[in-house]
């Protein structure tokens, strides 16, 4: 066919280049657009040494929250544009307070500032606290923070303990703010009268008042004990609560408390003295340090390392200065090198008896106990606080049998609001229910569970109370559950109402969600750990935030996206193609004849266009991005493309699994490739020296019936039934007499034993069976002429002739053997590594896509390679053919 | 050839039977060699024996000797106890999974048959760089993509745990092959008969579903028969992209794996799972017996 070139064709293909560019350019600007409108999570994150660290969220008065970031600044964001309003450098705010008002008092070393919100009737505080236990008080003023002139709430040190103590939670009701503080596993409730405090006068009302003589004016809760984990604390109508990690509930009264004390003296001393004959230093001394840690040390390990340190010790005498002015930790040292043993005996007997005599009424009336110590009359002063069943200012509820998870109060509701572990329901508990809870009672007793919210088949509640958060401002929770990447909200106004909010990627700890008013998810502060430069772990928070509605909109844009991209790079090209034709006559010719071409085929390329585009997204997408990202530190916690020096593929050759996985991939190579050819083709002439056609009929079917298994059932059989504890190898060994064997873990065993999964491997003969039967039977006919024995003709007619089913298998086997990523899995052998195997470790457990990308890439590469390889082989053997 | 044949015809030699007994036809070569394939074929069966005598078994049993035949008198109540556990741990997802597979396998068979079509039959200009494209993905490793392939398929298309979502990846990824397997039949089939229907004015549907498809058939159903139980085998891409919605194998390799079941349970589950393969194993026989699929077997 001559096709003549005319001007109109010319012009056609002019038309064409320009209506193409002209739909480029407007693809591209959508792409662009839809670009731009993508959704991005905004991340703070706080790993890197140039970063600064989060180490603190919380919600303001309003739709704002605040950040603790680095070591000395607070920032307020709005909820609603994700922006920074201020930035506040608190530490030096208050050292310049501290000048100001000439206070010496307060040691300016702060450390990890946290912050906290205070939300009373006519005061909307922020409060500082460091890990010395100094509180200070800050205002917004201006749209700035401000270091309130009546600045300390509590300076760390005024109890004049040992040690300092760390905030745990802040909150009000009315105008009294609620303090739980940490102290060496002991937790203390305070209670500051803000009405007080705003006067500029620092005055306590406390719940508890402990003793007048010094000035210890904190409360140790019995059933806090412990380093137990507090998720929150909140003090509502007359009670506070703390939560605790796991479930339970501590209840206390406010009102109650002061009501119901009396005072009882028991002469310690004498006791003591008639008991152990203890001098009365070894006893001050005793007393001072069990009541500072005995009880602390009941349940801990700690315990017996310093019995441990103490028994050590000789002879001891001590002043009261000294304990005054020293440590915890140096009177320990002092008694380790001073006491003698016989001395701490007695001491730690006398001692366990006191402890035990508070303890045990932890589940009775006693509630608690305090000291106060007399050196001249000897007495020991103890102050018990009796309270009736039902006037208890406090109540310990536990969790009961069940595992629950996370708890939160709602304001609005009155309601605790838990988890369960074992059925996934969320449960409810009115707090009207709990008035008349005893201590010790189960938290069960009270709950109803709330039918309409529970977790999908398959996932259960992120334990640790981390997976869930309460949004004050919509009254909602949100909840992320173990096994899933999404968020999901629950109404707390309209239990039905639930839905997931937002997906993530990756698994991670929730430890705080901040909503605002719109129920609209606006920052999550998650836990994340990656290497640090040292090759520590480094904790650290990521938070992000995210739009309204994020999710509906990022897949639409995102697809958007991506449909304008290939359409601008499709139009693109042809617009060039046609474009760069008009250079000549002959490539006018050319694209005239495709262009005619492409008109009459257009149904093809129509329906091609479909399997295409698939293919392109299901295939080429993923081994070119595959190929990319394995140049890249890219992890799912934290993906990035910077470009990263091989440094995946410099890891993998130098982990210490390179060499064995490399040799054990060759090994089932080798072996594989011989297993798929050898026993199936011997298997295959046997069936066809069978005279009897019934008999080899019956045979072939038979063959079948075993392929009834599926394939992982059938691995798990050789797991569990035949190379398991009680499989039936052990079985056949310890029938003999020996000790039954872990095959698949066995250093010697192990790859034997994954490669004799299959035995006898004649299941593949059909191929070649298929190809020997129709071998012509006048070749055959022809070599029996000639007299040749059943051995030389298979070597020589029968193989010859189906050697493009043995290039079949070959080929497949050998693709198939490298990825084999079953076969270690299912059978959980782990000292046998294989290249492919690294592989899904790194993707799934270790959650770093570059790594297993550069892992994917090798077999990429080592299987390219070997392909190309047998083709090139094919080629030759074609043209020696053709000669 | 032919002429060979002409040859063998006219010189009329005596019945082979009689003249040329070749060794391995007499009775005790005969008599080795079915001695061999019974082995062969007694250690092919283990797996499936030990499934099927530990499953009528109750545990102690299974435990103390997995070769034993199962105890007469308390053969019902093992069947009731496996078989009840069985169910409860798979029952929920079987009818599902089945479900599933077979909507994959026939999405899979009629994409690879269609594309192949068009691929053999069409001539175009592109079709050596469509084919060559195609082509070049059996060298990429199935599994590279995954990193990718699952934040694609969960977030962008928001079809993560969706059986949807499970399968579209999936018939995305077999197309290349199930074109290449049909495109090496469709090419041997006589172009006569294409030739004289395009003459008849037959359609492509009409050529494809009266001309194509019934003489590949065997090879079609071989190849919906691979795909099923590819399909309903599937592990690593169902763990990695459905929570919920699971499929039999991951829910059978999560409760052995967490020893949530064990014995003669574990077999019965075994036994119900295979139930679907059965009746895949039934058409592979009727077909594939004979071998004569794999004649036209080429890479």
């Amino acid at each position: 066919m001559v096709l003549k070139v005319t001007q109109q064709d010319r012009d056609r293909v002019k038309r064409t280049a320009i209506i193409f560019a002209s739909v480029f350019a407007v693809c591209l600007a959508l792409m662009v657009l839809f670009l731009c409108l993508m959704p991005r999570a905004v991340e703070f994150t706080s790993l890197g040494a140039n970063e600064e660290r989060i180490s603190g969220i919380v919600s303001g008065h309003d739709d704002d929250f605040y950040y603790v970031k680095g070591e000395n600044l607070f920032s307020k964001y709005d909820s609603y544009t994700h922006e920074q309003v201020y930035e506040f450098n608190v530490t030096e705010s208050i050292k310049a307070k501290l000048t100001e008002k000439g206070d010496v008092a307060v040691d300016g070393s702060f450390k990890t500032w946290q912050i906290h919100t205070v939300k009373g009737e006519s005061h909307d505080w922020l409060l500082a606290t460091d890990e010395n236990g100094n509180v200070f008080k800050l205002f917004e003023e201006n749209g700035e923070l401000k270091v309130s002139d009546d600045y300390i709430l509590i300076k760390g040190d005024e109890k004049g303990s040992f040690v300092s103590k760390t905030c745990k939670g802040i909150d009000s009701i009315g105008d009294d703010m609620y303090m739980l503080t940490v102290e060496k596993g002991f937790f203390y409730v305070t209670r500051y009268d803000l009405e007080n405090l705003k006067a500029g006068e620092v005055k306590k009302k406390f719940i508890w008042d402990i003793s007048a003589s010094t000035d210890a004016q904190y409360y140790q809760i019995e059933a806090l004990k412990g380093n137990t984990g507090i998720i929150s604390f909140i003090a509502h109508g007359d009670y506070v609560f703390i939560m605790k990690d796991g479930g339970g509930i501590i209840r206390l009264d406010a009102q109650l408390v002061d009501a119901y004390v009396n005072d009882e003296e028991f002469d310690f001393f004498k006791a003591a003295e008639e008991e152990t004959k203890m001098t009365e230093e070894e006893i001050l001394l005793y007393d001072q340090i069990y009541a500072q840690t005995y009880r602390a040390h009941l349940e801990s390990e700690l315990l017996t390392r310093r019995e441990n340190k103490i028994n050590a010790g000789q002879t001891f005498t001590v002043t009261e200065e000294q304990i005054k002015n020293g440590s915890i930790e140096d009177l320990e040292q002092y008694l380790a090198d001073n006491l003698s043993s016989t001395t701490t005996e007695s001491i730690k007997r006398v001692g366990k008896e006191n402890a035990q005599k508070a303890a045990s009424d932890a589940t009775g009336k006693l509630s608690d106990w305090h000291k106060d110590f007399n050196l001249e009359d000897r007495k020991m002063k103890i102050k018990r606080q009796y309270v009736d069943d039902n006037k208890q200012y406090y109540n310990s509820i536990f969790p009961g049998e069940n595992t629950i998870y996370g708890l939160i109060y709602s304001k609005k509701n009155q309601a605790f609001y838990y988890s369960n572990a074992s059925d996934g329901y969320l449960y409810e508990v009115k707090h009207a229910d709990l008035a008349g809870a005893k201590v010790g009672s189960f938290l069960s007793e009270y709950s109803s569970k709330i039918e309409s919210v529970k977790c999908a088949e398959g996932q259960s509640f992120s334990n640790f109370g981390n997976g869930i958060a309460y949004n004050e401002f919509s009254n909602s929770v949100f909840i992320k559950y173990a096994n899933a990447r999404t968020l999901t909200i629950i109404d707390l106004n309209d239990m039905s109402n639930y839905k997931v909010a937002y997906t993530f990627e990756g698994d991670f700890d929730m430890y705080t969600v901040i909503g605002n008013k719109d129920n609209t998810i606006t920052h999550v502060m998650r836990k994340v750990v990656t290497v640090g430069l040292d090759g520590a772990d480094v904790p650290g928070f990521i938070v992000s935030s995210y739009e309204n509605e994020p999710y509906k909109h990022k897949a639409l844009t995102e697809i958007m996206f991506v449909v304008f991209l290939a359409l601008s790079v499709v139009s693109g090209i042809i617009a060039l193609y046609f474009a760069l034709a008009l250079r000549s006559d002959a490539s006018v010719e050319k694209v005239k004849f495709i262009a005619k071409d492409t008109k009459k085929n257009k149904f093809v390329y129509l329906a091609l266009s479909v399997f295409i585009i698939m293919l392109i997204m299901f295939c080429y997408y993923e081994a070119i991005g595959a190929i990319a990202m394995s140049f890249f530190d890219y992890t799912r916690e934290k993906p990035s493309w910077i470009w990263n020096n091989f440094a995946n593929y410099i890891k993998i050759f130098n982990r210490k699994e390179f060499l064995p996985s490399i040799g054990n991939m060759l090994f089932f190579l080798v072996a594989d490739l011989i297993v798929s050819i050898v026993p199936p083709i011997i298997f295959a002439m046997l069936l066809i020296l069978i005279r009897n056609k019934v008999t080899s009929d019956w045979i072939r079917s038979l063959m079948f019936i075993p392929g009834i298994i599926p394939s992982i059932a059938a691995m798990l059989i050789w797991r569990v039934g035949i190379y398991g504890d009680d499989g039936i190898l052990n079985q056949i060994v310890q029938a003999g007499g020996g000790q039954p064997i872990n095959w698949l873990l066995h250093e010697d065993f192990a790859r034997w034993s994954l490669l004799f999964m299959g035995f006898p491997f004649v299941g593949g003969y059909l191929i070649f069976y298929g190809g020997m039967m129709n071998v012509p039977q006048e070749y055959h006919e022809a070599g029996k002429l000639e007299g040749i024995g059943i051995i030389r003709r298979f070597l020589t007619i029968d193989i010859p002739l189906i050697v493009p089913q043995i290039k079949y298998i070959f080929i497949t086997t050998f693709i198939g053997s490298v990825q084999n990523f079953a076969r270690t899995h299912i059978l959980r052998s782990t000292v046998v590594t294989t290249p492919v195997q690294s592989m899904y470790e790194m993707m799934t457990v270790e959650a770093d896509y570059g790594m297993s990308s550069a892992y994917a890439t090798l077999i990429f590469i080592f299987l390219f390679a070997a392909v190309a390889a047998n083709f090139k082989m094919q080629k030759a053997d074609a043209m020696g053919d053709d000669l | 050839m032919e002429n060979y044949k002409l040859n063998l015809e006219t010189q009329k030699i005596k019945p082979k039977k009689s003249t040329l007994i070749m060794p391995h036809e007499k009775p005790l070569a005969q008599i080795i060699i079915l001695t061999v394939i019974i082995v062969c074929l007694l250690f092919s069966f283990l797996p499936l024996f030990l499934t099927i005598v530990n499953a009528l078994k109750l545990d102690d049993q299974v435990a103390s000797n997995a070769f034993a035949l199962p105890d007469v008198a308390h053969i019902g109540e093992a069947i009731v106890k496996n078989f009840s556990a069985a169910w409860d741990a798979i029952g929920k997802y079987y009818f599902k999974t089945i479900l599933v597979a077979l909507i994959g396998a026939v999405a899979e068979t009629i994409v690879g048959a269609t594309l192949a079509y068009i691929l053999s039959f069409k001539d175009f200009y592109f079709k050596d760089f469509v084919f060559m494209l195609f082509i070049s993905v059996l060298l990429v490793p199935s599994i590279i993509g995954y990193p990718i392939l699952v934040p694609l398929v969960r977030d962008t298309f928001g079809l993560g745990d969706n059986y949807l979502g499970y399968l579209i990846a999936m018939v995305g990824g077999a197309q290349v092959s199930g074109m290449f397997l049909f495109k090496t039949f469709f090419s041997q089939q006589p172009k006569s008969l294409y030739e004289s229907a395009q003459l008849d004015g037959a359609n492509d549907f009409v050529i494809l579903t009266k001309i194509t498809v019934p003489l590949a058939l065997p090879i079609i159903l071989y190849y919906f028969v691979g795909c099923f139980s590819g399909i309903y085998n599937e592990y690593l891409w169902a763990s990695l992209i459905l929570d919920n919605n699971q499929t039999l194998t991951n829910i059978m390799y999560a409760v052995v794996d967490s020893g949530a079941i064990k014995y003669g349970s574990m077999y019965a589950m075994y036994i119900i799972s295979s139930i679907p393969l059965i009746i895949t194993v039934i058409i592979s026989m009727k077909y594939f017996k004979s071998g004569e699929f794999a004649a036209g077997l080429k890479l």
